[in-house]
């Protein structure tokens, strides 16, 4: 659900300011943080704690934006894509960014060569769980009791394409059971469901599922990082919990829309890496399960081709759906 | 008694004069919002989640709830007045509570909405302070399968409500499950009727189709007859229900505040449902002498308690489990992190002074909205009075803001303009247009959970009947559906919609 407030406010702000930085400057208006989902979810979240990082550092305003529609948000991003190149206007999303052209063939944007790479922020390992009647305490073992009664198991995931759905297939692919993967809108019907006990298996982010492990609402068999997570220490590394090592991350990041002007760019990088290096990011990341990951901008360029070649893979190899 | 300690502790909390501030700040602003369709309490709360960072996590909470609960005692403001549902749960309000005013009871009808909504209120408090932990379980319950058996239920109520032939309300459903299913599948993504519109890959909003349907083919429908909609005169804006009113709402209070409770519960639409489903109880168990949809005070109290009562009790699954229930509880959600609080079953435990302080704070609010509204009923009432031909751009105005407000979207202007045109040949029809506000909400929901139930079921039906909720669901639904399918009965229900 989008709204005239920030751009209200937006504007409020714009005929405050010019008094304090010439015209020439960067930013000499608030700038627009588009955030392709409604508010409230882990991706608005981390926007909002980077918009008020940044505030804080710069003395500038950045305003979030929310722009809900489409595949893995795939309708901000298209927007973001539109706007002038002036800075002004920067698109904040997560891994599924990547995924999104991948698995849909109506998203037509190159990740690579039509946005401005600012920098990735942050980034954290999903918790695979199940719930707690299953007798399973380790991924070997719950593949084995899957085979064993394939009837009684449903797997979850809270988004289709989504770091969590690619982590159930590429587990299911490895165990070699073919049940099929039922697609929720969202981690919170998923979880419900997961907790009362309609299906068996789902990996999700830390932020989300944590708080049900504690609870003993729900049993976590693996965390998704090759090592284990400071938040988590007790849940087991994928290969710890008997299967291949694997890693797989949900990461978020910064961009803006392709040939940025290079003031704007070099000031946004260095405001970006300032919060995202800082202390005060890190503390208020850890209430959302994350962890500080900042890479440059050139950096989250070679990253994002490295993931889109190994979700490429990823897809191909476990026959998820292209549509 | 450690449940009255708690409370106290949550007393306290919630008359801190801050606490106190910021939950008037919610309600007026709720109120506000409520009255103006489209700019809804999910839109409102986003809007000022950046600015509840300052506020301690307790206030904060406070009066984003505030913001909601007072959005749904607004909301029937326009509805009754207007007949422009702001929101899903007055859409039901409208049916009776719009007569109301024109028949010269606006004031009445407020004012029972007021009384029937802080009732309501005032037991889903209680309700939730004695027994929201193991109410939680209650939610856990209900899988796909209950879901999709309760959507039916749900969608055969709307058809029994709806005025008028039972063919026309089966068609009206159906229309309004087509509209709910444009935008994505939420199995693959795939974009479904959206005739290649990227616009309507995220669907249609539902304050578009409600305000075009009611608020503007009802303005339509009046320009053929201008005088009909300044006929009230001004003596008849009473404001106090007679005794006659009084003892005719208890009933329908009390029941709309059960089902209310009951329904808010499940995570995932219940609250939705709240409202039609007391209005369709209503409608089984009593008789007013005007009949339903002709301006009968039970079709005011009972779907305005049950919403405010549901509206209340769906923060239980948010509370104790941390699974929220619908966008807006997304929001507290958000809020609550934004806070450094991770919500979750533990968040009665490690936060008691949260918890207790908003489930207090709710009553507080609930009275502050009572002492808020009925003075304003009257200035409400004098709406009524001006001329036609103010009255009918000022409300075009009003429906396009909202239409605005809801995206920034011009393309929502055009569906607003579509369903306009689309409720005026409704109402020539003679097709009440409810039943298709239910098929587009619930509609969607009950091809989800459809799916999802196969899935499980590995394509076996038999898990509709197989469990027991869901098969005592499915079987009100039949039983719903052949009262109404007897020839005999439905030729005495079209007499009672022919008065």
């Amino acid at each position: 659900m989008r709204s005239v407030g920030p751009t209200l406010l937006a504007l409020s702000m714009t005929l405050v300011s010019p008094a304090f930085a010439a015209a020439d400057d960067f930013p000499s208006r608030p700038v627009t943080i588009v955030v392709p989902y409604p508010p409230g979810g882990a991706v608005d979240g981390i926007a909002r704690v980077l918009a008020s990082g940044l505030a804080a550092k710069t003395g500038k305003t950045f305003v979030v934006d929310n722009r809900a529609g489409g595949a893995g948000g795939a309708v901000g991003s298209a927007e973001v894509i539109k706007a002038p190149a002036d800075g002004y206007t920067l698109l904040f999303n997560a891994s599924i960014h990547v995924v999104t052209p991948l698995l849909n063939k109506n998203v037509k944007f190159d990740i690579i060569n039509d946005f401005t790479h600012i920098g990735e922020v942050a980034a954290g390992p999903l918790l695979v769980t199940t719930n707690p009647t299953v007798k399973a305490n380790t991924l070997k073992e719950f593949f084995a009791e899957v085979k064993a009664n394939p009837d009684d198991f449903n797997f979850a995931t809270s988004g289709y394409g989504s770091a969590g759905h690619l982590t159930v297939e590429v587990l299911k692919h490895e165990a070699g059971v073919d049940t099929e993967i039922v697609a929720y809108k969202g981690a919170s019907p998923a979880l419900t469901d997961m907790i009362g006990g309609q299906v068996q298996l789902i990996a999700d982010p830390i932020l989300s599922s944590l708080p049900h492990v504690r609870a003993n609402r729900l049993k976590a068999l693996a965390i998704t990082s090759l090592k284990r997570s400071a938040l988590a220490p007790d849940v087991p590394t994928v290969a710890e919990s008997g299967m291949e090592p694997l890693e797989m991350l949900s990461w978020y990041a910064i961009w803006g829309p392709k040939n940025m002007d290079p003031k704007a760019q070099e000031y946004l990088n260095s405001a970006v890496e300032n919060v995202a290096t800082s202390q005060e990011f890190k503390d208020k990341l850890a209430v959302f399960g994350f962890e500080p990951a900042y890479k440059n901008g050139a950096d989250l360029k070679t990253f994002v081709s490295d993931e889109t070649t190994r979700y490429r893979s990823i897809i191909d190899a476990t026959g998820i759906k292209v549509e | 008694m450690e449940t009255v300690n708690l409370l106290l502790l949550g007393l306290d909390q919630a008359t801190l004069p801050v606490n106190l501030l910021w939950c008037f700040v919610g309600v007026l602003l709720g109120t506000l919002v409520g009255v103006l369709p489209g700019l809804g309490p999910a839109a409102t709360m986003a809007i000022l989640l950046p600015f509840t960072i300052g506020l301690e996590p307790v206030t904060s909470l406070i009066m984003m709830a505030g913001i909601y609960y007072g959005a749904q005692y607004g909301g029937s403001t326009t509805a009754i007045l207007l007949n422009l549902p702001g929101e899903a749960s007055s859409v039901v309000t409208a049916i009776d509570g719009y007569k109301m005013a024109r028949n010269g009871r606006a004031g009445v009808a407020l004012s029972t909405a007021a009384i029937g909504s802080f009732f309501a209120g005032t037991v889903a408090t209680l309700l939730l302070a004695l027994f929201a932990p193991s109410l939680a379980e209650l939610g856990l319950l209900f899988g796909p399968a209950e879901y999709f058996s309760l959507m039916i239920l749900g969608l055969i109520a709307s058809v029994v409500l709806a005025r008028g032939s039972l063919p026309k309300a089966l068609a009206m459903v159906f229309i309004g499950i087509l509209v709910g299913l444009i935008g994505q599948d939420v199995q693959t993504a795939v974009p479904r009727f959206t005739l290649g519109f990227e616009d309507l890959s995220s669907g249609v909003n539902f304050v578009v189709v409600a305000m075009g349907l009611f608020g503007i083919g009802e303005l339509i429908k009046d320009l053929e007859n201008p005088e009909s909609r300044t006929a009230i005169s001004a003596p008849l804006f009473s404001m106090i229900p007679s005794k006659d009113d009084l003892r005719r709402m208890v009933g329908p209070i009390l029941r709309g505040t059960g089902i209310g409770s009951l329904l808010g519960l499940l995570p995932g639409g219940g609250a939705l449902l709240a409202a039609f489903a007391a209005y369709a109880i209503e409608k089984r168990v009593s008789s007013p002498p005007e009949g339903f949809g002709g301006g009968a005070i039970e079709g005011v109290a009972s779907p305005e308690s049950a919403n405010n009562a549901g509206a209340q009790t769906s923060f239980v699954p948010l509370l104790t489990l941390g699974l929220p229930a619908n966008a807006v509880m997304a929001l507290m959600f958000g809020a609550l992190i934004m806070q450094g609080i991770a919500p979750g079953p533990t968040l009665i435990s490690d936060h008691p002074d949260v918890f207790w302080g908003v489930i207090v704070s709710m009553w507080v609010g609930n009275l502050m909205l009572l002492v808020l509204n009925l003075p304003l009923i009257g200035i409400w009432t004098r709406l009524l009075t001006l001329p036609f031909r103010y009255l009918y751009p000022a409300i075009l105005v009003f429906c396009s803001i909202g239409a605005i407000s809801l995206g920034n979207n011009v393309f929502d202007l055009w569906l607003l303009a579509i369903f306009g045109l689309a409720g005026y040949i409704f109402a020539k029809l003679d097709c009440d247009a409810a039943p298709l506000i239910m098929g587009l909400l619930l509609g969607p929901m009950m091809e989800e959970n459809f799916r999802r139930a196969m899935f499980l079921s590995r394509g076996n039906p038999v898990i509709f009947v197989d469990r027991p909720i869901s098969a005592v669901l499915l079987a009100c639904a039949v039983i719903s559906l052949v009262i109404v399918a007897l020839p005999k009965i439905s030729s005495v229900r079209e007499e009672a919609f022919q008065e």
